[in-house]
């Protein structure tokens, strides 16, 4: 085993996958970084996110580790693949610790289609899907807009209001973590410009590294498990990844205003003024959980809703009935969110507020809170990569409740500048050479396309082995990008 | 003066002025171009902004995020900012602003990114020999 340097601390190699960074200097728990050791020196080399997983260390109440995923990479506050719980009485909620995108996730659909018989129509289709599922900076429009009462409906209510609307079958919400719905959702800390944000915003996908992809299975690893999920190769699937569009940035941004003064009132002293927080007990921290919750709600009916405009466009432009499509979701699982959730800390079971900032939850095989119909082989934990290679499908295991507070990673992370990227793309036809790599890629803007070629992403198959390695979540099913759009 | 930087997920804006009032127009534009890579904004009307905190940080976080609330709320584009003053009275730091624009014109207008938020990673307004100088981190 092997002890690697960052700064004045010691790194310590625990397993082939995991380091220890013990406490020092204001550190109340030692830092847990999963990666390989290649991986470990480039974190250490690449950027400061080290330094973050040591503050968030510091927060008050931390429990058992601050912990970062083989996808760790710099973030506000948080590393982005960061996972801190902190108790209820003692501890803090941190927005840094969720990020600005709330509920930013991921949605899997399966349908009965093999690539091969879509092949024909692929272009067709892909260019429906971006006629029905607005993209961009500022796309608006999928649906009417909604009015001020429903508004608050979808705060309240998540993907539950979805099936009210005709939206969601209630099969959908019973493969949504939490059946797409917090309760402790509380509209009223939602300011009306947060709402505002969100009105014309239900069922868009925005910009960035967000898209809705069809990608066809093109390797199982577990033909059991895969048989459960609906899986088999050559099949069709889609892929939507976004989250809480301008209603929850606001949210976020409202609160970081508010809890950067509780943080001072209540006398917390911060290594980072983006770790602003409040104790979860507060008025403060319980307004910002409120606000939270209501924003995940507003993601949850947004994937939701494009989903179903997905649907649409699949049966106009295929000819097919909804029988011929199969059309069903496999799973959504979020992965900017802080939850009250129950975890084992010194051989007792208690309550924890567990923030995952790029993380996804991987309950394993039995938990109460795995879908009944996944029960026997663990939460379907969906990690998408960049849209040239391939995502991964993989499911909780045992050691994510022992050790990461019930989380895996995420995606793969940047590893070059938009800047670069662009750069990068300059003067070539980046649209035909995805189409040589057999994706069809229908975007807004040229500019977008360069920056997320698939050159600007971290290989994504590493990080998915370091969580299959360490006994967190395994590899079921590896997909390819067949269509792509984005904004 | 200012200057845009690119990071590996991230854009900032690193800004020198020779006053702080100078510092947030300073900042306005560079936004604006980071926006827009300075496509022209015509005067087609004008709206107020007065906003108001106790320090300055805070202060240029609040002014960015309005302007870029006209973007992507209203799809509104400021151009020129007018009649700015920014001044502190009893420890209280309040803006007062019109900016002049128009309605985005997708024929005219391609929006580059869509600003998630103002951050506050390190923000801090510091003092040069020549002035002020501040470096803004905006989530996209």
């Amino acid at each position: 085993m092997k002890t690697l340097k960052y700064n004045e601390f010691d790194i310590e190699q625990q397993s082939e996958v995991s380091w220890l960074i013990p406490p020092r200097k204001g550190m109340r728990v030692p830092g847990k970084i999963y990666a390989d050791r290649k991986m470990m020196e480039t974190i250490i080399r690449e950027d400061e996110s080290i330094q973050q997983v040591i503050n968030v260390a510091m927060l008050p109440g931390i429990q058992k580790y601050s912990i970062a995923m083989p996808d760790i990479h710099w973030g506000y506050g948080f590393p982005i693949g960061g996972v801190a719980a902190t108790d209820l009485e003692e501890g803090v909620i941190s927005p840094g610790g969720v990020g600005y995108d709330i509920n930013c996730g991921v949605r899997l659909v399966r349908t009965n289609l093999t690539h091969d018989e879509l092949r024909k129509k692929l272009e067709l289709l892909v260019q429906s899907l971006f006629r029905y599922v607005p993209t961009g900076v500022g796309a608006s429009g999928a649906i009417k807009k909604v009015s001020a009462q429903e508004m608050n409906r979808i705060l309240s209510r998540g993907a539950g209001w979805c099936v009210e609307r005709g939206y969601a079958s209630p099969e959908d919400l019973e493969h949504t973590e939490e059946q797409g719905c917090l309760e402790s959702a509380a509209p009223e800390f939602v300011s009306e410009r947060a709402k505002e944000r969100g009105f014309n915003q239900v069922g868009t996908l925005g910009s960035g590294n967000h898209f809705l992809e069809l990608e066809m299975v093109s390797e199982i690893y577990d033909l059991a498990a895969a048989e459960v999920l609906g899986l088999f190769p050559g099949q069709v699937v889609m892929m939507i990844h976004c989250g809480s569009r301008g209603l929850g940035h606001q949210v976020c941004e409202d609160h970081l205003r508010t809890l950067g003064a509780a943080s001072r009132k209540y006398g917390i002293e911060l290594p980072d003024r983006q770790l602003a927080c409040a104790p979860i007990r507060s008025e403060e921290g319980q307004r910002y959980l409120g606000a939270m919750a209501a924003a995940a709600n507003f993601a949850w009916a947004n994937r939701q809703v494009i989903m179903h405009q997905a649907k649409q466009s699949f049966l106009e432009t295929l000819g097919i009935s909804e029988r011929e499509l199969g059309f069903r979701l496999i799973y959504d699982v979020c992965h900017n969110i802080a939850k009250i959730e129950t975890h084992e800390v010194d051989g007792t079971e208690k309550q924890v507020c567990v923030h995952r900032k790029g993380a996804t939850r991987a309950f394993p095989p039995g938990h109460p809170l795995t879908p009944a119909h996944y029960r026997k082989i663990g939460q379907p934990v969906l990690i998408p990569g960049d849209m040239g290679r391939y995502s991964f499908v993989s499911l909780g295991q045992q050691a994510s409740m022992l050790e990461s507070f019930g989380s895996s990673c995420h995606g793969a992370g940047r590893i070059m500048s938009r800047h670069k990227a662009k750069k990068a793309g300059r003067g070539r036809d980046l649209l035909e050479e995805m189409r040589k790599m057999g994706v069809v890629v229908q975007a807004r803007g040229m500019r977008t396309v360069a920056e997320e070629m698939p050159h600007a992403y971290k290989d994504v198959s590493t990080v998915v082995d370091v969580m299959h390695k360490a006994g967190i979540s395994k590899k079921v099913a590896k997909l390819v990008p067949v269509g792509v759009i984005k904004g | 003066m200012y200057k845009i930087l690119s990071h590996t997920a991230d854009i900032a804006l690193e800004v020198w002025a020779e006053s702080l009032p100078g510092l947030f127009q300073e900042a306005a534009r560079g936004f604006h171009d980071l926006l827009l890579e300075d496509a022209p904004i015509r005067a087609e009307q004008r709206r107020q902004i007065e906003l108001s905190s106790d320090e300055p940080e805070d202060l240029l976080v609040q002014w960015l995020s309005e302007l870029n609330y006209f973007v992507t709320v209203h799809a509104w584009l400021w151009g020129a900012v007018e009649d700015f003053t920014l001044a502190a009275e009893n420890g209280i730091w309040r803006l007062k602003a019109a900016v002049s624009g128009e309605a985005l014109d997708a024929q005219r207008h391609y929006l580059y990114f869509d600003i998630k938020a103002v951050t506050y990673h390190q923000l801090e307004i510091t003092d040069t020999p020549d002035g002020c100088q501040t470096r803004i981190v905006f989530d996209i």
